[in-house]
């Protein structure tokens, strides 16, 4: 995996290329005998990325609202079998007699000027497995293997609409549904970032830790702050032979980069290996276009509330994407059907897509429905506040109806009982998980949908309906209907059989 | 005797019901329970180890009642098994031998000993052997029919006498538990007259027992 370069072995370097960049860090303080802990020590909060594997849905835990499509995350080829441990406290004890010589504060003080007396410090007590190129990839990579690409908060249900909607959710129960409703009213501006282990300690140790480090670091590039990635974009040309090809490339609410700066990136980040780009909430940039002309193995590409993405930019880059599987544009306005059109007619593999929006909903219509549902495998589709017809969701459930799993209608006032609920009693959706109803003021008939519930409950299937507070209502109280129905049939059938003649 | 363990989980509208049968050593709690579930009688006398179980299905047109019939070993020895028979179960019937008044009065402690455990489900008393009950001195039958009368109102629980041998009211015990249980109406017309087979249901047992509710004990006098 890594060419065994013998010469760095044991030698210490400080690596003042990209000291000053984001990636400036303090050699971990602690004198630990574990290699893990050593780097939690020092705890930074640039790119986390997670080499991690895709889940089925297969429990209600799983699922999650369509809103929140980040939930599978491709699986990279980079998956290390060391990363399927799972506690660091494993390392600890298996390697407990390996003692890695991390300076502590006063060793540092020490060597600090006397560049070979530390070298022959790190020489003569550090473990050989500690300058085996390899090993230290593997041990790096498993310490990696916590850190996670931080992503939007996945919420297991929606927020209930009204403190009434969420007592209607709780079945009644006032102290749980006040908790739910206070808890919904807090600002829910919870940071994305988790605290896991870095690997940016590493970087400092010396030459060929920090080639593997940083190797390891770039193969999956995530940032929250925009002072970071500027910083990294300075530094692009000097970096650029050291740097991974990453496999990952997200941006988290980068509110104020400009283009001009993501330009610099694009070396860096085009390749082949890259599978997924995200801009999340990145309102003043788009991705360049010139990025998709060498990353023809997109997986994945989320750019949520985009202001600048139009349709021309779309049809530009669908050629590119013949392999893209997750297609996210929540809240991208100026996208209209035009431009789903064309990611239909490339992108044969689309399994999720999500064209949810508050504004101009009048630009998506089932012209975008009907070309997904003859052109892709989508099982997953979002199309919230979008002037979708019933013709639209027809032309789906004929098509794709037995893949569907997941599907957003909310606030698609155009809906009435001639879609969802008729074809859910004709059973044309019939692995649905997920169905976001809300706001469909024209849905009045929820018997069907009820009906669909409850034999799925009966087959131990999970399944989320989130109707909102009018049809949650309605479907509580048709439930209870046809539950007492059901019961005076049971009652009814035990007081003839307790009346029966006894043959006993 | 196997124990059949009914298969897990239970499939939809299916309702299980278990049901304790409690009382001395060789009354017929496994005959009963035997008879029952497979429509077989076996004179010989197997003493019973510990707890045997037995489930029966009945299939009806909207829903399934799944009979879970644990039968406790009759000796002093299993009374620590006691709580398996009885905790969860929705009716725990009572059982003493027609022939041996002695059977009657040991329920005071059966149902003292077992609601203890479990004061929601409903008790019924069964009183068993009612094919060789008949043989016996009828001032005999009267009092021991008068005793388990009071024994029953005492108890708030239906009382029945039944042969398992002769096949008779062995049905009408587990239909009680239904009616009772779910509140249904019973038409099945009562049996009161002394030397027949009683059958007194219809105000006994009616009201499910609330926790709270202390469980009256029968009251002790002898025979």
């Amino acid at each position: 995996m890594l060419p065994s370069d013998t010469s760095l072995k044991g030698s210490f370097k400080r690596s003042r290329e990209i000291s000053d960049s984001n990636w400036t860090c303090k050699p971990p303080s602690k004198k630990s005998s574990s290699v893990t802990t050593a780097y939690t020590a020092d705890s930074h909060s640039a790119p986390k990325y997670k080499s991690g594997c895709d889940s089925p849905i297969t429990s209600l835990k799983n699922l999650t609202p369509l809103a929140t499509p980040t939930k599978n995350s491709p699986s990279f080829e980079d998956k290390d079998n060391f990363g399927r441990y799972q506690s660091s406290s494993n390392l600890e004890t298996h390697f407990s007699d390996l003692k890695l010589c991390i300076p502590n504060k006063s060793h540092q003080a020490i060597f600090k000027d006397t560049k070979i007396g530390y070298r022959e410090f790190t020489a003569n007590t550090s473990h050989p497995i500690f300058r085996t190129a390899e090993i230290v990839d593997k041990i790096l990579r498993f310490v990696d293997s916590e850190a996670t690409i931080p992503r939007e908060k996945t919420r297991h249900r929606r927020k209930p609409q009204a403190f009434s909607h969420a007592l209607l959710l709780c079945d009644g129960d006032e102290a749980r549904a006040k908790k739910m409703w206070n808890e919904c009213n807090r600002s829910s501006a919870e940071p994305a970032v988790s605290n896991s282990p870095r690997l940016h300690s590493c970087i400092q140790v010396n030459k060929m830790w920090h080639r593997i480090a940083l190797s390891i670091i770039t193969e999956n590039l995530y940032f929250t702050d925009s002072k970071k990635i500027r910083k990294l974009a300075g530094n692009v040309s000097k970096l650029r032979n050291r740097l991974s090809k990453p496999s990952a490339f997200v941006l988290h609410k980068l509110s104020k980069l400009e283009q001009t700066e993501l330009n610099a990136f694009i070396p860096i980040v085009s390749s082949e290996r890259l599978k997924w780009l995200e801009f999340y909430i990145c309102p003043k940039i788009i991705p360049p276009i010139p990025l998709f002309y060498r990353s023809q193995n997109l997986e994945k590409l989320v750019l949520p509330g985009n202001q600048f993405l139009d349709d021309k930019f779309l049809m530009t880059i669908a050629p590119y994407l013949t392999k893209l599987k997750i297609l996210d544009l929540r809240a991208c306005d100026k996208i209209s059907d035009c431009g789903v059109l064309s990611i239909a007619a490339n992108c044969p593999n689309l399994k999720i897509c999500n064209l949810g929006r508050h504004r101009n909903g009048k630009a998506i219509t089932s012209v975008s429905m009907v070309a997904l549902a003859r052109n892709t495998k989508v099982d997953t589709v979002g199309v919230a506040g979008c002037h979708i017809t019933d013709a639209g969701v027809w032309e789906l459930a004929l098509h794709l109806g037995p893949r569907i799993r997941r599907l957003s209608l909310n606030n698609c006032q155009l809906l009435t009982d001639n879609s969802v609920p008729t074809l859910l009693a004709l059973g044309y959706f019939p692995q649905l998980s997920v169905l976001e109803i809300r706001n469909l003021d024209r849905l009045t008939n929820v018997l069907p949908i009820v009906n669909f519930v409850r034999s799925k409950r009966s087959q131990g299937i999970p399944l989320l309906v989130e109707g909102g507070e009018r049809i949650d209502s309605m479907m509580i109280e048709a439930e209870h209907r046809l539950d007492q129905q059901e019961s005076a049939h049971i009652l009814a059938a035990f007081t003839d059989w307790v009346n029966e003649d006894d043959m006993l | 005797m196997a124990s059949d363990v009914p298969s897990l989980p239970p499939p939809k509208n299916t309702f299980t019901i278990k049901i304790g049968l409690i009382g001395d050593a060789q009354v017929g709690k496994t005959s009963l329970m035997v008879k029952y579930v497979e429509n077989v009688f076996d004179e010989e006398y197997t003493q019973t180890l510990g707890v045997n179980c037995l489930s029966k299905k009945i299939t009806l047109g909207s829903a399934d009642i799944l009979f879970y019939i644990m039968d406790l070993g009759g000796q002093r020895e299993f009374i620590n098994m006691l709580p398996l028979a009885s905790e969860g179960a929705k009716a725990i019937v009572f059982l003493f031998d027609l022939t041996r008044p002695e059977t009657l009065k040991s329920i005071q402690e059966w149902h003292r000993q077992a609601t203890g455990f479990n004061e929601r489900a409903v008790p019924l008393l069964v009183g068993t052997k009612y094919d060789l009950f008949v043989n016996l001195d009828p001032d005999l039958q009267a009092q021991i029919s008068k005793q388990s009368m009071r024994y029953a109102q005492a108890m708030d629980a239906p009382l029945i006498f039944c042969s398992t041998s002769h096949s008779i009211n062995v049905q009408k015990i587990f239909k009680i538990i239904i009616a009772k249980l779910y509140n249904l109406t019973m038409r099945a017309s009562e049996i009161k007259q002394i030397g027949d087979p009683l059958l007194i249901y219809k105000h006994l047992g009616g009201t499910r027992r609330s926790a709270s509710a202390s469980s009256s004990s029968p009251p002790g006098t002898s025979t």
